[in-house]
């Protein structure tokens, strides 16, 4: 019977995914002006659908075959996940006057596979990680507070640099190497990543330096000190952050100047400066060798990604269905390679659709920035946007052997604290956008 | 600000472009790549059987069950059918994993319209079946060639020369299937490697049955090669190594026809002085050589070492198939294969067909022209000297009454022991239908590979006749 359950939550996923990818997209397409839906029934659907898959998966994941019991302590960890996702949404509606709903129900969806796919790895893991969420919400529901603390917020470019800095420059030194990479620091027991935080001190940079028109001292000045931030991250041998940051600039100095050709530039530049780390570099030579043929050196170089095409390959279109794969003979299996896992056991269909879910929430990012009239909070919500696409399109690249791997996290989806904060606080950040618009909007309705 | 919004279009529309390349790559993965990727020892799932449903069988190609799966309280267990002569092919599984059991581990793992079995499964009470797979394989034909090879070690591998289907696959010394795990401890350190597939894995000197190679490259690099004629005295000194014709005989005045039936080592090492080192590798490599041909099972891939650095005496040594040359005799066959196939050759393969629990074949093997290896004038001048070879040369034993057979015979020196024993051909030789390939490992005169190559192609042109 347990079997049989199994198996049809194979097809179950894959239907509640596409559900509410369909009525993400008809809300997509309303707030687009092309249609006329019920934006109201539209993200019922998608929380109902999340609800569900919820349900179904836990009702898997907490039973056990040996005793033919199911778990208590992961039935009410199920518990506590369902009245988030029930609650969840509500909570930050009313907290981000004009927050956009579709954002929050992506990210809910992303945060339930996540905790799903913990669950079935590492119980403890799963545990901590719903404590990160419960941190990260807490936490951003303080920022259209915390923001309007600051006076002037955008006029404090020099700070942000500075900081940014000092902070990538203190882990040079401080840091620890963790993965190949320098790029922790532990104070006492508690350790984090400082090149996450200058993600937001960087796009706040970039977004006060563009919020008038770019002249060529400026595009200099930007351009010198990324340039250096990007060098630098790939000293600590952060190659996918400094890739993230690159991308990061590149999209925000062409939104900024509309100038095609200087981001095709900015492209060519990418080209050869990563053709110099490859010839300067051997941590780059080692990625790039593992990533052409994994297989002529799969018990070193290769492993990694090897075990990952493996996961994907034998899961197939279905998936061998939840608890049913080997997921945990990938490395890194809860953080990096968190989508290799999803592919295996809910199958290539499913993983498919979950890009499509990264897709809705990054296009709706975008049309945040599209709509904002003022131009230092476009730029803003663009930044965030554009920054967690390339996180996003990097980690799943390198998982399927697109692209050579950069050891980044999946953003909402990879356990760990650093990952769930800056997650959740950057798509914060594009909300806020969001609400200043429609306030704005509201302002000037009523001065007519 | 305008330009500012087209921008952002144009970037949303470069993100899209990303995540679809991302999807197509993912299904990219799945339609094509799959198979190839997930068959690999060092994927952990191989080695995962799920006992709960009943693994499908392994059949040779008459439907002969050689593998299959019975139910007992404790799950479902393995049991193997008579198979011992076809051991190295169906393989094991429970010690790990080889052979077909390995190679087709997720076909005879997968369920056919699985909601439908497990409901008919909790309705009735009928099994849960994975699909059976159909080898190319008859059982008749391994037991022949097992009981020919007696005790000696070796390979047969029997190939249909249209098709490149593999009838015959027969690798001595054998193991049983049904006792590997309780026996594993003696069989994993064994010295004669019986768990090893000869056939398609094990790598053995040539001996003069590459003479083929050599003869194939003067043919293309030299333009008189039927009046180049050597006075043969039983042995030559070339750059100060010696070499020998069998048993010193003392040859005479050959010209290649002659030389290729008597298999005079003295007339192809002068010839390979004619055609050179780096030539005769380039025609070694254009019959793929150093890349192989894929097969269903694990392969070894075949190896000529010269090189334009190659010394006299390495490339005279390597003419005669000496020295560090190595092929498995698949390969051999598949050669065989191609000269009787006017120079195609056919991707050999092994599994027939995939049938589902309800007996629908869901997936067939098509033949497949895998290289064009040699021209049909080569093909036809080839065959001339390997009849020459059964007629009149070497091959004698293979001769034939019903037939007439094509052939090369080979003994490969070896440091240790006895010299191996090797007979490659086909037949009939006016209308090709079975190549044939046998080694016997230090052979000691119990058995002779000529004549087993005979019988083999006997009974396989009249295997309508077998039980
Ligand atoms: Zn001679």
């Amino acid at each position: 019977m347990f079997d049989l359950l199994v198996l049809v939550s194979r097809y179950l996923f894959i239907i509640y995914i596409v559900v509410f990818i369909y009525n993400g997209t008809a809300y997509l397409l309303d707030e687009a002006g092309l249609t006329r839906h019920s934006h109201r029934r539209s993200i019922f659907t998608c929380r109902t659908m999340t609800a569900l898959m919820h349900i179904t998966a836990f009702l898997i994941v907490s039973y056990n075959k040996e005793a033919i019991t199911y778990s208590v302590p992961i039935l009410l960890v199920g518990a506590a996940g369902l009245a988030f996702i029930i609650m969840g949404n509500s909570i930050a509606e009313k907290v981000f006057k004009g927050g956009c709903p579709l954002i929050w129900n992506c990210v809910i969806f992303l945060l339930d596979i996540s905790v799903i796919m913990l669950v079935r790895l590492n119980f403890t893991l799963a545990v901590k990680q719903l404590i990160w969420i419960c941190v990260g919400f807490f936490a951003t529901m303080w920022l259209p507070f915390c923001v309007k603390m600051v006076p002037k917020f955008e006029k404090l470019e020099n700070v942000y640099i500075i900081l940014s800095f000092l902070l990538i420059i203190s882990t040079l030194l401080l840091g620890s190497k963790e993965y190949g990479s320098i790029n922790w620091i532990y104070i006492g027991s508690f350790s984090f990543q400082p090149s996450e935080i200058v993600k937001f001190l960087y796009i706040f940079y970039l977004a006060s330096v563009f919020r008038k028109k770019v002249e060529l001292k400026q595009f200099i000045i930007t351009a010198f000190l990324s340039g250096l931030l990007v060098i630098l991250l790939v000293f600590q041998k952060d190659l996918g952050s400094a890739l993230i940051f690159y991308m990061t600039y590149l999209v925000m100095l062409y939104i900024a100047t509309s100038n095609e050709a200087l981001f095709l530039s900015g492209i060519g530049a990418l080209m050869l400066g990563s053709a110099v780390a490859y010839s300067l570099f051997s941590h780059v030579r080692v990625r790039v060798a593992a990533w052409r043929n994994p297989w002529a050196d799969i018990d070193s170089g290769g492993y990694q990604i090897c075990q990952s095409l493996f996961a994907i390959g034998t899961g197939g279109l279905l998936g061998s269905g939840l608890t049913r794969g080997m997921p945990l003979s990938i490395p890194v299996v809860s953080k990096d390679f968190i989508f290799a896992a999803i592919c295996e056991e809910f199958g290539t269909i499913f993983a498919i659709c979950l890009i499509g879910i990264f897709m809705l929430l990054f296009i709706r990012g975008m049309m945040i920035a599209f709509k904002c009239q003022r131009r230092y909070y476009s730029i803003i919500a663009a930044g965030f946007t554009a920054m967690m696409a390339f996180q996003t399109f990097l980690i799943i690249g390198g998982v399927i052997k697109l692209i050579p791997l950069t050891g980044v996290t999946l953003p909402f989806v990879s356990y760990g604290g650093t990952s769930i904060l800056v997650s959740i606080l950057s798509v914060s950040f594009i909300q806020w956008v969001n609400g200043y618009q429609k306030a704005a909007e509201r302002n000037e309705v009523r001065e007519r | 600000m305008k330009g500012s919004k087209k921008s952002i279009k144009r970037v949303s529309i470069m993100l899209v472009i990303m995540f679809a390349l991302c999807a197509g790559y993912l299904i990219k993965i799945i339609s094509f790549d799959r198979n190839a990727m997930i068959i690999n020892s060092y994927n952990p799932r191989i080695n995962s059987s799920d006992n709960t449903v009943k693994r499908g069988d392994i059949r040779d190609i008459d439907g002969y069950v050689l593998a299959y799966s019975e139910y007992t309280p404790e799950g479902y267990v393995r049991k193997y059918n008579d198979a011992v002569t076809s051991c190295q092919v169906v393989g094991y599984t429970g010690a790990g994993k080889y052979g077909i059991e390995a190679a087709e581990n997720f076909t005879l793992q997968n369920i056919d319209s699985e909601l439908f079995q497990r409901l008919r499964r909790f309705i009735k009470g009928t099994e849960v079946q994975g699909d059976n797979v159909y080898l190319t394989i008859d059982k008749d034909l391994q037991d022949i060639a097992s009981n020919l090879m007696g005790t000696n070690k070796g390979a047969v591998v029997v190939e249909e020369v249209s098709t490149g289907r593999v009838l015959c696959m027969v690798s001595k010394p054998q193991f049983d299937p049904q006792t590997v795990a309780d026996d594993w401890d003696r069989l994993k350190d064994d010295e004669n490697s019986q768990l090893l597939n000869r056939a398609s894995q094990g790598l053995y000197t040539p001996g003069s049955v590459f003479k083929i190679v050599t003869t194939v490259s003067a043919l293309r690099n030299m333009t008189d090669v039927y009046d180049f004629s050597v006075d043969c005295a039983g042995e030559e000194e070339f750059n100060n190594k010696v070499i020998h014709c069998f048993n010193n005989k003392v040859h005479g005045t050959e010209n290649i026809i002659d030389a290729f039936a008597n298999s005079c080592n003295v007339f192809f090492s002068e010839i390979s002085t004619q055609i050179g080192a780096e030539a005769l590798r380039y025609t070694a490599d254009e019959m793929l050589f150093n890349t192989g041909v894929p097969f269903d099972l694990s392969v070894s891939v075949p190896s000529v070492q010269l090189n334009s650095s190659s010394t006299e005496s390495e490339l005279v040594e390597t003419s005669i198939g000496q020295g560090k040359t190595m092929v498995t005799p698949l390969f051999m066959a598949s050669i065989a294969q191609a000269i009787a196939n006017n120079g195609v050759m056919m991707k050999p393969y092994i599994i027939d067909h995939v049938e589902n629990y309800d007996g629908v074949a869901v997936d067939t093997t098509i033949p497949e022209a895998y290289a064009n290896i040699l021209t049909p004038d080569e093909c036809d001048k080839l065959k001339e000297m390997m009849i020459e070879v059964v007629n009149r040369g070497t091959g004698y034993n293979a001769d034939s009454d019903y037939f007439q057979v094509a052939g090369k015979t080979g003994t490969a020196e070896n440091p240790s022991g006895n010299d191996h024993l090797w007979f490659v051909g086909f037949a009939p030789a006016d209308n090709p239908q079975y190549a044939v390939s046998v080694v016997l490992e230090n052979g000691d005169g119990s058995a002779n590979a000529s004549v087993i190559a005979r019988k083999m192609l006997y009974n396989a042109i009249n295997r309508d006749e077998l039980n």
